[in-house]
C-alpha cells in the first residue's frame, strides 16, 4: 500500500478545504508547527480507512466535526499493488462513501464501497490488521507496540509462507485445525468430556441403554427358563400324584388304618363291659361281708346287753345327785351378787350428791363476787360521766391559750412605740384616743392610734399592715376561741379544765381494772352466772332423790372414788362366781341327759336283738349263711376282674392306639395332601404356561439374544470410536508437540529484523525476545538482559519505533508493503539517535513508505530533507475549493 | 417306483441379527422364512411331495407367536407339499417349549411335527424314523433307536435327525453325538441330517443338507436343499440345489507384495446387483506402508457402499512405519509428528496404545493427503460396514 494524496474539508481546524499532495511513496515528511493540524490530518486518514461513513462514533467521527460544526469530508489518493485508487468519505451529515479505481475510472458507492474496501483492506495481503501497528498517532509512539489478534495471525500467517516457501509444502496447521475440527465433533472443548449431541456421546448412551436392556431381557429369560422348569416339574410331579395306582394306594392306606380304628375301639368296648361286671361283683361281695360283719356284731351285742345297762342306770343316779348340789351352789353364788350389786349402787349415789352439793357452793362464792364488782364498775362509770370536760375539750382550750400568748408576744415585739416626754408644765396636753397620756410611757402601735394635741389638732397613726395585722387577727381568732371553749365547758380558766382531766384519767385507770376483774369472774356475764348456779342447783335435787336410800346420808364426807371403785369390783366377783355356778349346773344337766339317753338307747337295742335273735342257734346259722354268701360273691368277683385283665392285656393303648390313630391321620392327610397339591400343581400349571405363552408370545428368549447381541455391536463401536478419539488427541498432542518448534520458528524473524535495526539507533548488538503473541518481551545489551519498562523513556520510544519498523519491514519483505505513519513520534530522541532513527527510516523507506509528521521544522524535517525525504505541506484543496 | 423328498434343515426362523443394524438384520430374517417359498419351489420342480426338515426350524424356544404364525401360514400355503418338522436343540420339544405353542395355534393340514422317536409312514412303502431332541442338550445318540425300530418287511426307512457328527473337522452346534455308521446300522436307505449348516455328505446316504438360507461367514457351501430320490431299500440319490437369497463371502487376501484386493472387487463386480445382498468378510493379511494403508483404505471405502455389509478384519495386516509417504515427507513438521507416532506405535505397552497410535497415524496420513472428512466409525476393523 503506498498512500499519494491526503485531502480534507470541513475537519477539525479545516473548516475550509485542504490537500497534502506529492506523497513519494518512500519517505515522506510533513512538517509544520503545533497545531498546523497535522494530528487532524492523521485522524482523518484513519478514520477513513477504518470507520464506515455511516458511522456516527463520537470518538472516531464526532472528533473530526469542526467545533462550529460541519459534514468531514476526508478522500485519499493510494496505490494497493498495483491498482491505484481514490477513496472519499463524508461524515455526519449527508454521509457519503465512494471508492474510484482512478485507473478504470469504476466507481463503487455507499455499501457496496465499504464492502469492496474491506475486501482489499482485509484481505489476505490487506492493511487494515496492521494500521493501529503501524500507523502511529502522536503520543503512542512510546507505548512499545504488540499487534493485535488479527494482525499476529496475520504476521504468523506470512512468516508461515516465508517458511513454507522455504521448506516446502507446510499443512501443520491445516492439519491442526482439521483434528481439531474432527476432534470438536466428539468432545468439548475444556474437559474433552464426550460431547452432548456427538455419535460418541450417542455410543456411550446406546451402550448403556443396550446393557440395561440387555439385562433385563437376560433377567426375563432367565424368569422364563426356570418357568420351563418349573412348568416340567409340575407336570411330572402332577402325573406321578395323578397316577390311578398313587391314588389306589393312598385309598387303601386310608381304609386300613380306619379297620385298625375300629377293631381297637370294639375291644375298647367289651372291656369297658368287663370293668363293670368285676365291679358290680367287687360290690355285690362287699356287701356280703358287710352282712357278715353286721350279723356278727349284733350277736356280740346282745351277748354284752345287761351289763351296759346296769352301767348306765348307775350312771344316771350319780349324775342326778351331783346336778342338786351344783344348784344349790349357783343359789348361794345369786344371793352374794345380789347384795354386792346393791352396796355399790348406795356408794355411788352418795358420791354424786357430795359432789353436786360442793359445785354448787362454789359456784355460789363466785356470783356473789362478780355482782359486787359488777357494781364497782357501775360506780366509776358514773363518776366519769360527771366530771363532763373530755380530753379534746380541755387540749382545745391549752391550744387557744397558747395562740393568745404567741400572737400577743408578737405583736409586742414586733409593733412600734410611742412615747410622750412633755415639757415640764405641758404634762397631759396629749389624749391618746380621747385619754390624756401619760409622759414618759411608751405607747404600743398595735392599733391605729388617735392622739389629740390640745391646742394644736389630732394626730391619727395608723399602723402598718402585712404582718402585723396578721397576727392581730389570729390573736382575736384566739381570744374569742378561748372565751368560747371556756364559757361552754362551764368554768373559768384552762386550769380547771386541765385538774378535771387528770382526775378524769384516774378513774378510767381504775374502770379498765374493776373491768378486768369483773370479766373473769363472768366472762359471759353475770346472767349466765345465774343461769348456770340453776342448773347445777337442779343436779343437786337429783342427786338427792337417787341418794334417797343411801344408809349414811348424814355424812356425805364419806363418799369418795376409791370406795366406789372397791364397791364395784366386789360386786363383779359376785357376778362371776354367779356364772360360774350357772354354767356348771348346765353341763351337769347335759350329762345327765347322756346317761339317761344311753341307758334308754342300750334297753330299746337289747329288746331289738332280743326279738331278731332269740337264740343262740338261731344266732349260729344266720352266721353261718352270711359267710357262705361271702365265699360265693368273692369268687364271682375274682373272676370278673381275670376276664378284664384279659381284655386289657389285648387292647392297644397309650402309644400303641396313638400309633394307630396317628397312622390313619397320616394316611388322610397325605390322601388330602395330594388332593391338594393335584389342585395345586394344576393351578400351577396353568399359571407357568400363561406366563410362558406370554413370554414365548413377546419373543422373551429371542430378545435376549438379540439385545446380546446389538449390546456386543454397539460396544464396539464405542470402542472404536474410543481408539478414534484417541487417536485424534494423540495426533493433537504430538502436533502440539511439533508446533512449539514451528513457534519458535515463527517468531523468529520479527526478532531478527528487530536486531539487524537496533545497532543503527542503540549503538550495540541486542537481543530481543518475542513472546508468543509477538510482545517484546525483553531485550539484551551486553551484560544481561534489561526489562523493557526499565529502560529510559527516550530509549523505549526509540524502541517501539524499530519494533514498528520491523513489522513494517517484515510485511514488505513478505511482498504487503504497508505504509508506517509516525505522528510526532521522536520527542524524546537526543540529536545523535534523532539522525539514527531518521537514517533507519530512510533505509526503511526503501521497502516500504515512511509518513513522519513532525513539528519539527528545523530538525527532524531539515535532516529529512538531507536524507531524499520529500518534505509535503497542506495547501488549498482547489478542486473542491472551485 | 422311486419315493422323491426334498430334505433341509436349519432355518433359524427368527434368528435376530443383532450385531446388525435394523433394517439389515430385517432383511436378513426376512431371507431366512423367504427360504421356505424357495424350497417350495425346488419341491415341485424335483417332483417331490415331502420336505423334510432335520431341527432347528425356529432359532430360539422364545420366537414370538406372530412370527409362529407367519411361517405355519407359509407352509400351509405350500399345500402340494407335506412338511416333516423336526425339533433340534435350537427348537427342542421340551415341556411348556415352542411345539406346545405351534400346537395350540394349529398345524396346517400339510405340517407334521415330530415330538416322538417312532416310525411313520411316509408313503406307501416308506417309513420315516424321526429322532427328535427333547432337551436342548442330549448326551447320547438319540438315533440309536433306529437299529431296533420294527418296520414292515421291505420298507424303505428314512431318517431325519439333528446333531454333531465327529470326523469331517468341524462339529455342529449341538451338543448331540450322532454316529455316522447309523444309516449302515440301521437299515436306511437315508439318514437326513440337520446342525451342520453346510451341506455334506457325512457318510454313505448320510447327508446334512445345511441351511437354506446362510447365516454366517462360513465356507462350507451353505444356501441348499438337497433333492433325495430313495430308489430302494438302501438306495438314495442326492442333488443339491441351491436356494440361497444372500450371499455370504469370506475371503482373505494379501496386499502389499501382491493385490489381492483387486480379486475381490472383481468378485463383487461380477455379482452385479447381486452385490447389495452380499455380505463380505475381508481379512487382510500382509504388511503395507503408511500412504499403502491409506490408499487401501480409500479403496476399501470405495467397495464397501456396493455391499450390504462389509466386515474387514486387519488385526493381521502390518502397517510399516519406517516409511511414512512422501506426502508427510514434503512437510518437515508434519513428517516429524508422523515419525513420533510411528515411534509410539513401535513402543505401544498394549493392543490398545497400539491401536490409537495405528489409527493417530493413519488419520495423519489421510489428512495430509488431503482427505479432510473424518471416517465412518464402524467402517474400519469391526465387521461392520458404514451404515
Amino acid at each position: 500500500m503506498r498512500i499519494e494524496a491526503v485531502r480534507l474539508a470541513e475537519v477539525g481546524r479545516f473548516r475550509s478545504p485542504v490537500a497534502v499532495e506529492g506523497f513519494s511513496g518512500g519517505l515522506d515528511v510533513l512538517a509544520g508547527p503545533n497545531e498546523a493540524g497535522k494530528s487532524t490530518l492523521f485522524r482523518a486518514l484513519r478514520a477513513l480507512f477504518e470507520v464506515a461513513h455511516t458511522s456516527r462514533d463520537g470518538k472516531k467521527v464526532g472528533m473530526l466535526r469542526p467545533y462550529d460544526g460541519g459534514a468531514p469530508l476526508v478522500e485519499c489518493d493510494f496505490a494497493l499493488g498495483e491498482r491505484r485508487w481514490r477513496l472519499t468519505k463524508r461524515y455526519l451529515s449527508s454521509p457519503m462513501a465512494e471508492l474510484a479505481d482512478r485507473d478504470s475510472g469504476r466507481r463503487w458507492r455507499g455499501a457496496d464501497a465499504e464492502n469492496l474496501l474491506t475486501d482489499m483492506l482485509g484481505g489476505v495481503a490487506g492493511p487494515a490488521p496492521f494500521m493501529p501497528l503501524l500507523w502511529v498517532a502522536q503520543g503512542d509512539a512510546f507505548v512499545v507496540p504488540t499487534p493485535g489478534p488479527d494482525g499476529r495471525r496475520r504476521i504468523e500467517r506470512l512468516i508461515e509462507q516465508q517458511i513454507e516457501a522455504a521448506s516446502g509444502a507446510g499443512r501443520l496447521a491445516e492439519v491442526a485445525a482439521q483434528v481439531g475440527r474432527e476432534l470438536a465433533m466428539h468432545v468439548t472443548p475444556g474437559r474433552g468430556s464426550p460431547r452432548a449431541g456427538s455419535a460418541w456421546l450417542a455410543a456411550i448412551r446406546e451402550v448403556e441403554a443396550l446393557a440395561l436392556e440387555a439385562r433385563n431381557a437376560h433377567e426375563a429369560a432367565e424368569r422364563s427358563a426356570s418357568a420351563r422348569e418349573a412348568l416340567i416339574a409340575a407336570r411330572d410331579d402332577l402325573t406321578r400324584l395323578d397316577d390311578p395306582a398313587a391314588r389306589e394306594a393312598r385309598a387303601l392306606a386310608i381304609e386300613a388304618a380306619q379297620s385298625a380304628i375300629a377293631a381297637a375301639r370294639e375291644a375298647r368296648q367289651a372291656l369297658g363291659a368287663a370293668d363293670a361286671a368285676r365291679a358290680a361283683a367287687s360290690e355285690v361281695e362287699a356287701a356280703a361281708r358287710a352282712e357278715h360283719t353286721r350279723l356278727a356284731d349284733d350277736i356280740a351285742a346282745l351277748a354284752g346287753a345287761g351289763q351296759r345297762i346296769a352301767e348306765a342306770a348307775h350312771a344316771v343316779a350319780r349324775h342326778e345327785a351331783e346336778t342338786e348340789a351344783v344348784r344349790s351352789a349357783r343359789a348361794a353364788a345369786e344371793e352374794r351378787r345380789a347384795t354386792a350389786v346393791a352396796r355399790h349402787a348406795a356408794a355411788r349415789a352418795g358420791l354424786r350428791l357430795a359432789v353436786a352439793e360442793r359445785r354448787l357452793a362454789a359456784h355460789l362464792s363466785t356470783f356473789a363476787d362478780a355482782e359486787a364488782a359488777a357494781r364497782r364498775v357501775a360506780e366509776i362509770e358514773a363518776a366519769i360521766a360527771a366530771i363532763g370536760i373530755d380530753e379534746r375539750s380541755a387540749r382545745a382550750l391549752v391550744e387557744a391559750r397558747d395562740a393568745v400568748d404567741v400572737n400577743a408576744r408578737g405583736i409586742a415585739a414586733e409593733a412600734g412605740t410611742i412615747r410622750i416626754d412633755y415639757e415640764p408644765g405641758r404634762e397631759g396636753l396629749v389624749a391618746l384616743d380621747g385619754t390624756a397620756l401619760a409622759g414618759g410611757l411608751d405607747v404600743a402601735l398595735d392599733r391605729p392610734l388617735t392622739l389629740d394635741v390640745a391646742g394644736v389638732g389630732r394626730i391619727e397613726i395608723a399602723p402598718g399592715g402585712g404582718a402585723l395585722a396578721e397576727r392581730r387577727r389570729r390573736l382575736e381568732q384566739a381570744r374569742d376561741q378561748l372565751a368560747r371553749g371556756l364559757t361552754d365547758l362551764g368554768i373559768a380558766t384552762v386550769e380547771e379544765a386541765l385538774a378535771a382531766i387528770e382526775r378524769r384519767r384516774s378513774l378510767e385507770v381504775e374502770l379498765g381494772d374493776a373491768r378486768v376483774g369483773l370479766r373473769s369472774l363472768a366472762p359471759e356475764g353475770l346472767e349466765r352466772l345465774v343461769e348456770a348456779g340453776m342448773v347445777l342447783a337442779r343436779e343437786r335435787e337429783q342427786a338427792v332423790s337417787t341418794a334417797a336410800g343411801v344408809p349414811s346420808h348424814g355424812d356425805l364426807a364419806e363418799y369418795d372414788e376409791a370406795l366406789v371403785d372397791e364397791l364395784e369390783d366386789e360386786a363383779s366377783a359376785a357376778a362371776r362366781a354367779l356364772n360360774f355356778a350357772v354354767e356348771a349346773l348346765a353341763a351337769q344337766q347335759v350329762r345327765l341327759e347322756a346317761a339317761v339317753a344311753t341307758l334308754v338307747t342300750e334297753r330299746r337295742l337289747h329288746a331289738e336283738l332280743a326279738a331278731r335273735l332269740p337264740s343262740a342257734e338261731l344266732q349260729e346259722a344266720s352266721l353261718a349263711a352270711a359267710a357262705a354268701r361271702v365265699a360265693e360273691t368273692k369268687l364271682a368277683a375274682d373272676r370278673a376282674a381275670l376276664e378284664a385283665r384279659a381284655l386289657r392285656e389285648r387292647i392297644p393303648y397309650g402309644d400303641a392306639f396313638r400309633a394307630i390313630e396317628a397312622g390313619l391321620v397320616t394316611a388322610t392327610t397325605a390322601g388330602r395332601q395330594a388332593e391338594a397339591e393335584i389342585g395345586r400343581l394344576r393351578e400351577e400349571i396353568a399359571r407357568l404356561e400363561a406366563g410362558l405363552a406370554r413370554d414365548d408370545a413377546d419373543g422373551v428368549g429371542a430378545r435376549a439374544v438379540e439385545v446380546a447381541e446389538q449390546l456386543v455391536a454397539a460396544e464396539r463401536r464405542r470402542a472404536d470410536f474410543e481408539i478414534e478419539i484417541g487417536a485424534l488427541r494423540l495426533l493433537e498432542a504430538e502436533i502440539a508437540r511439533a508446533g512449539e518448534g514451528h513457534r519458535k520458528a515463527v517468531v523468529m524473524p520479527v526478532a531478527a529484523r528487530l536486531e539487524q535495526l537496533a545497532p543503527h539507533v542503540l549503538e550495540a548488538e541486542a537481543r530481543f525476545a518475542i513472546g508468543e503473541a509477538f510482545q517484546l518481551a525483553g531485550i539484551t545489551r551486553g551484560a544481561g538482559e534489561e526489562a523493557i519498562d526499565r529502560l529510559s523513556d527516550g530509549t523505549r520510544e526509540q524502541i517501539a519505533i524499530l519494533t514498528r519498523l520491523a513489522y513494517a519491514r517484515l510485511l514488505a519483505d513478505a511482498g504487503h508493503p504497508i505504509p508506517l505513519v509516525l505522528d510526532d513520534a521522536m520527542v524524546f530522541a537526543d540529536d545523535c539517535r534523532l539522525a539514527s532513527l531518521l537514517r533507519a527510516l530512510v533505509e526503511a523507506s526503501r521497502h516500504h513508505q515512511v509518513v513522519v509528521l513532525t513539528c519539527h521544522e528545523l530538525g527532524v524535517a531539515a535532516a529529512a530533507r538531507a536524507h531524499g525525504a520529500r518534505v509535503l505541506a497542506i495547501d488549498d484543496w482547489p478542486r473542491l475549493a472551485a | 417306483m422311486a419315493f422323491r423328498l426334498i430334505h433341509s434343515a436349519d432355518w433359524h426362523i427368527a434368528k435376530p441379527f443383532g450385531a446388525f443394524d435394523t433394517e439389515r438384520a430385517l432383511r436378513l430374517r426376512e431371507a431366512r422364512i423367504g427360504a421356505i417359498d424357495r424350497i417350495a419351489e425346488v419341491a415341485r420342480a424335483a417332483g417331490a411331495s415331502v420336505v423334510l426338515v432335520a431341527g432347528d426350524v425356529f432359532d430360539s424356544p422364545g420366537v414370538a407367536d406372530d412370527v409362529l404364525r407367519r411361517t405355519l401360514a407359509k407352509l400351509g400355503a405350500q399345500s402340494t407339499l407335506v412338511w416333516h418338522l423336526l425339533p433340534g436343540n435350537h427348537d427342542a420339544a421340551t415341556a411348556g417349549g415352542i411345539w406346545e405353542r405351534v400346537a395350540r395355534i394349529g398345524l396346517p393340514a400339510n405340517v407334521v411335527v415330530h415330538a416322538r422317536a417312532e416310525p411313520v409312514t411316509l408313503a406307501p412303502g416308506i417309513a420315516l424314523l424321526p429322532s427328535p431332541l427333547v432337551t436342548r442338550h442330549a448326551a447320547s445318540d438319540p438315533t440309536a433307536w433306529m437299529d431296533q425300530a420294527v418296520t414292515a418287511p421291505g420298507i424303505a426307512r428314512i431318517g431325519l435327525a439333528h446333531g454333531a457328527v465327529q470326523g469331517f473337522g468341524s462339529s455342529g452346534e449341538a451338543a448331540t453325538p450322532l454316529s455316522t455308521a447309523r444309516a449302515r446300522s440301521a437299515g436306511l436307505a437315508y439318514l437326513a441330517l440337520g446342525d451342520w449348516h453346510g451341506r455334506r455328505e457325512v457318510a454313505p446316504r448320510t447327508w446334512y443338507s445345511g441351511t437354506p438360507e446362510p447365516d454366517r461367514f462360513l465356507d462350507n457351501e451353505p444356501g441348499y436343499v438337497l433333492a433325495v430320490e430313495v430308489g430302494g431299500v438302501e438306495q438314495a440319490i442326492v442333488t443339491p440345489h441351491r436356494v440361497a437369497d444372500h450371499i455370504w463371502l469370506r475371503r482373505e487376501i494379501s496386499v502389499g507384495v501382491a493385490d489381492g484386493l483387486a480379486a475381490v472387487e472383481g468378485e463383487i463386480a461380477a455379482l452385479g446387483a447381486r452385490a447389495d445382498r452380499a455380505l463380505l468378510q475381508l481379512e487382510i493379511r500382509g504388511r503395507l506402508t503408511l500412504a499403502g494403508d491409506h490408499a487401501l483404505g480409500r479403496r476399501l471405502d470405495a467397495l464397501a457402499p456396493r455391499l450390504m455389509h462389509l466386515d474387514l478384519r486387519r488385526d493381521a495386516l502390518d502397517i510399516g512405519t519406517d516409511d511414512i509417504g512422501e506426502a508427510l515427507l514434503a512437510d518437515p513438521t508434519l513428517a516429524a509428528v508422523a515419525r513420533a507416532l510411528a515411534a509410539r506405535v513401535e513402543a505401544a505397552a498394549s493392543p490398545r496404545e497400539f491401536e490409537i497410535a495405528r489409527q493417530a497415524l493413519r488419520r495423519l496420513a489421510a489428512l495430509a493427503d488431503g482427505d479432510a472428512g473424518a471416517p465412518a466409525i464402524g467402517a474400519t476393523d469391526d465387521g461392520r460396514a458404514a451404515a
